[in-house]
């Protein structure tokens, strides 16, 4: 395990690579810093999908986001999964490699939700060895993100960010602040998305996420179907303010617009960073 | 069994199969805890059935929306993920309309399911080299009776009874016009005498055609292991003293199409 202390430097802006974009990309080479990938999309045999992460990996960096890992099931980690997902870091050289800090199901079933923990010591003494054991088993650092949720478990003894944190400095891990997650379960259990942001330790920061929800007035709903909205491009800019340039990423996974759209969306990331940092990020 | 173990499964047993809501959950804010954990059941069934409509989208096009989506919500209810990947789920469905198939529609809708399954099948299957004529031509001749071959990855065959390629041909045209097209009436459903059907993906486009029985049944005993020899002792009993040249020229079509591997 490498000990540097310090995240690598910022990759800049980001979208979440879509099949519905592979085309324009490879023509016309958008302003896109960088690309996520969803990492179970390309653990297959070969076809259209390793082909296009191919050409787009020659002139992207890029970065593989997960959502089967299921660090905190009680279920045994599936190690072939993980093998598969080393082995494709292997060819695509991903510049870290993500999931979250969920679980998606156990005894052989994936409910393909990213399901929260209650945030207790358990969970704590339950996750931490696996975190460790999969970053051995890839020979890199993990990056887990924070979902957004619509419940919270009677049991939990911490907040979210005293979890998330704890669990960094036990393992040595990255945290993926999803800013839109922490505005959705702000909303939805009530606390200060701020305390959400400034409760993370910015040495473990090593990338943004941002996306679109449908607000229902009592409660959110992450849907990752919509543009940013503007409590979250505030919550963002402090986001920035506290932790200085991170590489950021815009998620879309549903109602895909065209690329440029995605792109302008873009700029309106770059320009938020260039004003709440004060220099062009 | 630990707390957070036995938490897990009392979630998961509720959002596979519902009943009394697990205790573990609480929230003293609004919405209520049930409706809450709602989200996460919703949100199950909703993402399982997208998936379906995407592998299935020729026949969630010829169903339309509505149909679909009960089709769909009623083979999840049976059909918990086991994979890691959507795109690995709903192998099952083409068994699932068959066996509560009752005329020629629901027939052709079981034909359609199992032909799309093998489709999506080839499109993200291993790429490889096939064996091509080239290789084999710089064999010695002693060599060819002991010939062995297997399937390129992702190689499909299957036998339909129905109309069911034409009718996906309908869905597709329709899609390839406009995305969220549905209910696509394309043709009427018919019951047809058997048609075999070859899919494999030699480069990235997958490409299917029918195959002439006896060809179907010369590739199926090739695929399971027969040497060239075994072929042509096989044919000997219908084509006579044609076998070798009828085996000689189907093994030369399957290599020029990329269908096989050597062993
Ligand atoms: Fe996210």
């Amino acid at each position: 395990m490498p000990a540097a202390p310090s995240p690598p430097r910022p990759l800049g802006f980001g979208v979440g690579l879509r099949p519905a974009h592979y085309a324009a990309i490879l023509e016309s080479a958008p302003a896109v810093d960088w690309f996520e990938v969803i990492t179970e999309n390309y653990l297959v045999g070969g076809g259209r999908p390793l082909h296009f992460l191919d050409a787009i990996r020659a002139r992207y960096p890029i970065v593989m986001h997960g959502v089967s890992l299921s660090i905190g099931s009680t279920a045994p980690l599936d190690l072939d999964y993980i093998e598969g997902v080393r082995n494709l870091a292997a060819r695509c050289e991903p510049e870290w490699v993500s999931d979250h800090l969920c679980w998606t199901g156990t005894d052989g079933i994936n409910l393909h939700d990213l399901l929260p923990l209650p945030y207790t010591e358990e969970a704590l003494a339950h996750v931490a060895p696996r975190v460790a054991e999969v970053q051995d088993r890839l020979g890199r650092r993990l990056v887990l993100e924070n979902v957004s949720s619509y419940i919270s478990y009677t049991a939990s003894a911490m907040t979210e960010w005293e979890f998330l944190a704890e669990l960094a400095r036990r393992t040595d891990c990255r945290l993926l602040l999803d800013v839109n997650n922490v505005y959705v379960s702000s909303r939805n259990h009530g606390f200060d998305p701020r305390a959400f942001i400034d409760g993370i330790p910015t040495e473990r920061v090593q990338q943004f996420h941002l996306a679109g929800h449908l607000d229902l007035g009592s409660h959110v709903i992450d849907t990752h179907d919509a543009p940013v909205c503007e409590a979250v491009w505030d919550l963002y800019a402090h986001a920035l303010r506290r932790h200085g340039p991170v590489s950021t990423l815009l998620e879309r996974d549903d109602h895909i617009p065209p690329l440029e759209e995605l792109v302008a969306e873009l700029d309106r990331a770059r320009a938020t960073a260039t004003a709440a940092l004060g220099v062009a990020a | 069994m630990s707390d957070l173990e036995d938490l897990q499964r009392i979630a998961q047993r509720h959002l596979l199969e519902g009943g009394p809501l697990p205790g573990a959950l609480g929230t003293a804010l609004s919405p209520p805890v049930e409706e809450r954990w709602g989200i996460y059941c919703e949100g199950y069934v909703l993402r399982l059935v997208a998936s379906l409509a995407t592998t299935y989208d020729g026949l969630a096009a010829r169903l339309g929306r509505e149909d679909f989506d009960r089709l769909a919500r009623a083979f999840i209810a049976g059909h918990p993920s086991r994979f890691r990947s959507l795109r690995d789920y709903g192998a099952e469905l083409a068994a699932f309309l068959r066996a509560r198939a009752n005329d020629a529609e629901t027939r052709l809708q079981a034909d359609l399911a199992a032909f799309e399954w093998h489709l999506a099948s080839a499109f993200d299957a291993a790429d490889v080299t096939a064996a091509g004529i080239g290789e084999l031509a710089a064999l010695a001749p002693e060599a060819w009776p002991s010939l062995r071959f297997r399937a390129v990855p992702g190689l499909g065959r299957l036998c339909t009874t129905t109309n069911a390629v034409a009718a996906w041909r309908a869905a597709r045209a329709a899609l390839e016009a406009d995305p969220a097209a549905g209910p696509v009436p394309g043709p009427p459903a018919t019951d047809t005498d058997p048609v075999e059907w070859l899919i494999i993906r030699p480069a990235l486009e997958t490409r299917f055609r029918s195959l002439p029985d006896d060809e179907a049944e010369a590739l199926d005993r090739v695929l399971s292991g027969a040497t060239f020899a075994e072929l042509g002792e096989a044919l000997a009993a219908r084509h006579g003293e044609n076998a070798a040249l009828a085996a000689a020229t189907w093994l030369k079509g399957w290599l020029t199409e990329g269908v096989l591997l050597r062993v």
